[in-house]
């Protein structure tokens, strides 16, 4: 094993969490103590000042309910094999070490600008290749989280020195494993998640946190087939957790301010790679890593390379101005809101939507003279369940998604369903639906100035007035929804959710 | 389209799989063609794990699906790839095509190309081990495992 107990970390959540030797020095490791200054909610911090709990506690925290599990299934007499156990609690602990700075602002900026990279058009023979080597190649956070397992000295080194495979846990890590135990990292009910709708709700003060953890952690069973599942008692809390993440996302991660100023923060990272002030391809970032200096690469780091930028490379205006955005939480004003809840089967008329309000950004940009660059367009369809395809699940079944829905053993035949083909559970009824957002925003960078306040928020009503009659007819065009949300009124008219 | 779904859209067309998502068929083909065309070097950082029908990314799932739904909307392009990556798939896309004595869909081909090669790459399996799994997971595709093994050698994915 790996140590016995040694020791103890106190959580908000969950009291003393235990740790083995193994994972307390894995917690002492530099890359790990990084996550102390990497926020779980990104910038959310700006609009709920409560919500700047760190990737550290919420890993500790992941660590904690993927072990108690893993008691669950052992004291049910479906135990892991022994040399599993551990690698899945060390998956737990790391799942989120290759998060970058501000999460997945800066990870959607990346994805898209190395992406970019594959296509522009050539220069010479070489283009995003220097001696050979491809700098268009990123890593998204679970990639790299397994690279920097293998890559970082400091953690191989631990990890090798207990005796377990680096490989294996990498495997793990990345779901790379053939057995179904890869549901307890990366499903709908997971430890990621079990943890941070809690620990967001404890946090912030909100209440969407309050889920039945005791349920979801003592009635989890393997049914005959090795599906991990959870008996018929606890169906109502699996319900409730995914209400509570449907309301933690809505009410949250989806305000409308911290959406604003994630979209601001998206667009200047961006800009920092195509400048080449920052760079995140892989070959770079195995170097910092090489040369300890990945470490100090967080939140912090981030910040000063905006701040960098802004006095030491002649940003342009729109660049300063979003930048200021940031930096003096100057936020995009939402302009424009359609939301909506529908079935599935609306999402590719709504992605056209999308597509097309977007293709109106030039010409709004000339006609208030705001730059292209400070316009935003933000949409979601978000899904109570990972499963994604079509109403017919018996058509669609066999989906990759549907593997990652939760099940319920049924009966004494030890045969398990997926949830949503439950008929007294809500996601059975849910699970086709989609909430539907799309959002306008813009940085209008007189809202900064009090003495210019007044004129930039009648520029502001009057955009919001222009577009909202043109995109709601193109809305009747294309989606054809039976309501619309209607923006910036109080006491807004939205639709009902059933 | 954002950028990264524009070159997911530029790696298909290279490879002659049709952009879409309606059936499972259409979709597996899609999974399998991008896994397969990353592992030849056009690597687009989609991260794939085991599944049911083998190498499987939710991500790359989200970007077709749009990428699908909203191409072609007031006549938005895609430019193609780099010189170099479309080499690469240009040597690629014969593997892809089943051959004429393999009785299976494309669909089904690229499942058991992309399944042999995951295994024996991420999984860490023997090809002893790779052959257990795939004739006890996907026994109508099993019939053609030398035939895929042989494909992958060729196409130096072996």
């Amino acid at each position: 094993m790996t140590g016995a107990a040694k020791k103890y970390i106190q959580d908000p959540l969950y009291g003393m969490v235990h740790l083995s030797e193994l994972e307390m020095r894995i917690i002492d490791s530099q890359a790990f103590q990084r996550l102390l200054n990497v926020k779980q909610l990104g910038y959310a911090y700006a609009v709920f000042p409560g919500a700047d709990y760190s990737r550290f506690s919420h890993c500790v925290g992941a660590c904690h309910i993927m072990n108690r599990w893993l008691v669950t299934l052992e004291r049910n007499g479906t135990p892991l094999p022994p040399a599993q156990t551990e690698l899945y609690r060390l998956a737990a602990l790391l799942h989120d070490i290759g998060h970058y700075p501000f999460s997945h602002a800066t990870e959607r900026a990346a994805k898209n600008y190395y992406a970019s990279l594959k296509t522009e058009p050539e220069i010479g023979e070489n283009g995003s290749t220097e001696n050979g080597i491809d700098r268009s190649r990123f890593l998204v956070h679970e990639a790299l989280g397994s690279r920097l397992v293998e890559k970082d000295e400091e953690l191989s080194g631990i990890i090798t020195e207990y005796a377990l495979s680096i490989d294996a846990l990498k495997r793990v890590f990345q779901r790379h494993e053939l057995a179904n135990y890869a549901n307890l990292l990366s499903s709908d009910v997971d430890a990621d998640r079990l943890d941070f709708i809690r620990r967001t709700a404890h946090h912030t003060g909100m209440p969407y946190g309050q889920i039945d953890q005791q349920y979801l952690i003592t009635e989890l069973r393997l049914d005959r087939d090795g599906n991990l599942c959870w008996t018929e008692k606890a169906l109502s809390a699996i319900d409730q957790i995914l209400i509570a993440r449907y309301f933690d996302y809505q009410q949250l991660v989806f305000n409308k301010t911290v959406v604003g100023l994630e979209l601001v923060l998206e667009r200047v990272v961006e800009i920092l790679l195509r400048r080449k002030i920052w760079d995140l391809s892989v070959a770079e970032i195995d170097e910092r890593v090489r040369r300890k200096t990945w470490i100090a690469e967080d939140d912090h780091f981030l910040f000063e390379k905006i701040h960098e930028f802004e006095v030491e490379h002649n940003p342009d205006e729109a660049e300063s101005e979003l930048c200021k955005s940031i930096l003096s939480r100057n936020p995009p004003r939402r302009v424009f809101q359609l939301a909506f809840t529908d079935w599935q089967d609306l999402e590719q008329r709504f992605l056209r939507y999308k597509s097309m309000a977007q293709l109106c950004i030039p010409a709004w940009a000339r006609k208030y003279c705001i730059d292209e660059r400070l316009w935003f367009i933000w949409h979601k369809a978000f899904q109570f369940t990972d499963w994604k395809w079509g109403l017919d699940v018996e058509e669609h079944g066999g989906e990759e998604e549907y593997a990652k829905v939760p099940r319920i053993l049924k009966g004494k035949a030890g045969a398990s369903v997926p949830i949503i083909k439950e008929p007294q559970s809500l996601m059975h009824s849910l699970y086709a639906k989609r909430r539907y957002d799309l959002r306008v925003y813009v940085v209008i960078p007189e809202m900064a100035d009090p003495r210019k306040r007044r004129g930039a928020d009648q520029l502001r009503e009057r955009i919001a007035r222009d577009i909202e009659s043109q995109l709601t007819e193109l809305d009747r065009e294309v989606i054809g929804t039976r309501s619309v949300a209607r923006f910036p009124e109080r006491g807004s008219f939205m639709p009902t959710l059933f | 389209m954002n950028e990264r779904q524009k070159v997911v859209v530029a790696t298909v067309n290279a490879l002659d799989i049709p952009l879409k998502v309606d059936g499972l068929d259409d979709r597996k083909a899609l999974q399998k063609a991008v896994y397969l065309a990353q592992e030849a070097g056009v690597d687009l950082g989609y991260p794939y794990g085991w599944h049911q029908f083998g190498p499987y990314s939710p991500d790359l799932a989200g970007d077709y699906q749009e990428a699908a739904y909203t191409i072609g909307v007031a006549g938005e392009g895609v430019r193609p790839l780099r010189k170099r990556y479309r080499t690469v798939l240009s040597s690629l896309r014969p593997t892809l095509e089943p051959p004429a004595d393999v009785d299976l869909s494309k669909a089904q081909w690229l499942e058991l190309l992309a399944s042999l090669h995951f295994l024996r790459k991420y999984v860490g399996q023997t090809m002893k081990e790779a052959r257990a799994t795939i004739y006890r997971q996907k026994r109508d595709l099993s019939k053609y495992l030398s035939t895929a093994e042989e494909r992958l050698v060729i196409a130096g994915l072996g």
